[in-house]
């Protein structure tokens, strides 16, 4: 017990140098938890944002590059998906229900989706969580629209409101569609998924801000849809069949398959980032060990008092030891409280800017197991001036060297 | 232990060299009795801390014996040695005696942590530690009850050298071994601190072996010893 309240005191005494080590090891460990929170929130945050989907269609393109744009609101579609195709696949006696997806568009940075009524029947996201209403209800006719919750909160928009939306993706100075306003009419509850980030129209409303007043409201075409399957043991061969349509060129993905290999790509860009991360960790062990090293000569003095009134060796390798287990344990809370302030710092951004929520839980067990493996990592470093000063005191004896 | 027979001190024939060097000392026989006050006269690099060191069983004496109180040195491991050093023996250096960050009372009580028959002794006299560290600060002149939680940064070099005085002394060992603990100090400071040194030793009846180049202080001590006169390595 002494020999505990030594090393915090000694650790105290020197705390000038002692907190640069200390934030050394901090950084590192938020770093590398920074990249596991981050990873791992990814990850739940796409694949809660898609359930009970059992086929996404659109134009034929790269499978990542559909789920990415149709889900996600991930870059953009190269081509269209007619309305009669999607038409012939919503009619398949297999189908039980589809959601047909209209991007292209948007309303001051955030995107504009068209779709139909079904879009808030099937839609689930989470563990097969359906969309609920904030306010309001679903859209009824092309001058309606149903918010997601980030749009209403950041643009401060309730019910009742009108707006106008703009064709392209830009911020606002591209083509405005004047004269097609719509009026907010629902707030979809928050969901943590892109879909807080769009603005919800009817496919009607697209056509008609494209069309121009008086045409005909029928879609000629769309930019990829959602099926449900009344069986889902038949997905592989309505993909199949879908790939294989001869009047155009489609491309059918399941999500959490195509999901897979988005993370076998990003799993590379990961591992490398992982490497980085516990090399810095490593870096910041080495710090200490430098620090305890430099000390040490300083300490000569300090450990043959100790040796005098009586300290055996081993007391002197528990101190060393202790005041670096100490001092990465002190690294790992400062390094957690880093991490959490920087979450709570970024994660809105991140929400506002990709729609995924950075849960950033608690301390979760990886962070445990970080935690045990920097302190034990710290008190193995610690053995190193231990065994110095061992071997010091045994060829000092009890000479003071100044 | 209480037979006063048994020297506090009784070295003979030791002979002792670091690793790969010649011999530093060389003593045929060296006792000191039981609350004798020696001092031990010699030059620096006559292998005074040596002998202090192989005294405090801190080294190890590869040739020839050491006993301390009758235990002879040799017959304990290393651990032992430091248990019967950290029992036995208080030690005064010439300055840097105390622990920067430990205040004045905590650098006092510190062998009484490492030693359990000190902390006894202690407990016996039925005072409590920190009444026991106040009264010998007192009986060392340094009566002031708030120098107790200062640090020894804020004390002088003479008070730090009473400090340390006082934590050789608590738990009363029967042996003290103060090296050079008053070249440090001016003149004045000096003959105050040895007065009360002294003074102390004699009250508890411990041993005190005081280590010194400066044979003026010589006339105040039981008997003298040159260690060059002792050391057949050094005469030769």
């Amino acid at each position: 017990m002494i020999i505990l309240r030594l090393a915090l005191l000694s650790l105290w005494n020197r705390r000038g140098t002692v907190l640069l080590t200390v934030l050394g090891i901090a950084v590192s460990v938020a770093l590398l938890l920074g990249v596991n929170t981050v990873r791992n929130d990814l990850r739940t945050g796409f694949a809660n944002t898609i359930s009970d989907a059992d086929l996404i269609v659109g134009a034929r393109s790269g499978p990542v590059n559909l789920l990415l744009y149709s889900v996600f609101h991930l870059g953009d579609a190269t081509a269209d998906v007619s309305w009669q195709t999607y038409s012939k696949v919503a009619a398949h006696p297999q189908v039980a229900w589809t959601i047909p997806l209209a991007l292209g568009d948007s309303h001051r940075d955030f995107r504009v989706l068209g779709t139909t009524g079904d879009y808030f029947a099937h839609y689930k996201y989470g563990q097969q969580r359906s969309l609920a209403f904030a306010a309001g209800r679903g859209f009824n006719g092309a001058a309606e629209t149903v918010l997601g919750a980030e749009v209403a909160r950041a643009l401060g928009y309730q019910l009742g409101q009108s707006l106008v939306l703009s064709h392209g993706l830009g911020e606002g100075d591209i083509t405005r569609h004047e004269g097609q306003p719509v009026v907010v009419v629902g707030i979809l509850r928050r969901t943590g998924t892109p879909v807080d980030r769009t603005v919800h129209v009817t496919l009607q409303a697209i056509e008609a801000m494209h069309a121009g007043p008086g045409a005909s409201l029928e879609p000629e075409s769309i930019t990829a849809f959602v099926v449900g399957l009344r069986d889902r043991v038949a997905a592989f061969q309505i993909q199949r069949d879908i790939n294989a349509w001869r009047g155009e060129a489609l491309l059918a993905i399941m999500p959490g398959v195509t999901l897979q290999q988005l993370w076998q790509v990003v799993g590379l860009v990961e591992i490398a980032l992982y490497v980085v991360a516990g090399f810095v960790v490593f870096a910041g062990l080495l710090g200490l060990l430098t620090a305890l090293l430099t000390s040490l000569n300083e300490r000569r003095r300090e450990i043959a008092i100790l040796r005098s009134v009586g300290a055996r060796p081993a007391h002197i390798a528990v101190l060393l030891m202790s005041e670096a287990g100490l001092t990465g344990f002190a690294g790992v809370l400062v390094g957690i409280g880093l991490l959490h302030g920087g979450l709570w710092f970024a994660a809105p951004l991140l929400e506002q800017r990709f729609g995924i929520a950075l849960a950033g839980e608690g301390v979760g067990t990886v962070e445990l197991a970080l935690a045990v493996a920097v302190v034990l990592a710290s008190v193995l470093i610690g053995a190193v001036p231990a065994w110095r000063a061992y071997r010091n005191t045994l060829a000092d004896g009890l000479t003071l060297r100044v | 232990m209480n037979d006063c027979a048994i020297p506090a001190i009784r070295v003979e024939n030791l002979r002792f060299a670091w690793p790969g060097q010649p011999p530093v000392l060389d003593i045929a026989a060296l006792q000191v009795q039981r609350g004798e006050r020696l001092f031990l006269q010699g030059a620096s690099g006559s292998g005074k801390s040596t002998l202090l060191g192989l005294m405090g069983g801190v080294l190890e004496a590869h040739v020839g014996h050491i006993d301390i109180l009758g235990q002879p040195l040799q017959q304990l491991s290393r651990a032992q040695r430091d248990r019967f050093r950290a029992a036995h023996i208080g030690f005064v250096f010439q300055m840097f005696n105390l622990l920067p960050y430990l205040s004045v009372l905590d650098n006092v009580l510190l062998p009484l942590r490492f030693s359990s028959q000190r902390c006894a002794q202690v407990a016996s006299t039925g005072i409590t530690e920190t009444a026991q560290a106040q009264h010998l600060l007192a009986a060392l002149g340094l009566a002031d009850a708030s120098l107790l939680s200062r640090t020894p940064a804020q004390l002088s070099q003479g008070q730090q050298q009473r400090v340390a005085v006082a934590r050789a002394l608590i738990g009363r060992p029967p042996v003290l071994i103060a090296d050079e603990p008053t070249s440090a100090l001016d003149t004045d400071a000096r003959s105050a601190f040895l007065q009360l040194l002294l003074h102390e030793c004699s009250a508890a009846g411990t041993t005190l072996v005081f280590v010194s180049h400066d044979r003026s202080l010589a006339s105040l001590f039981d008997r003298v010893v040159s260690l060059a006169e002792i050391n057949r390595v050094a005469s030769s």
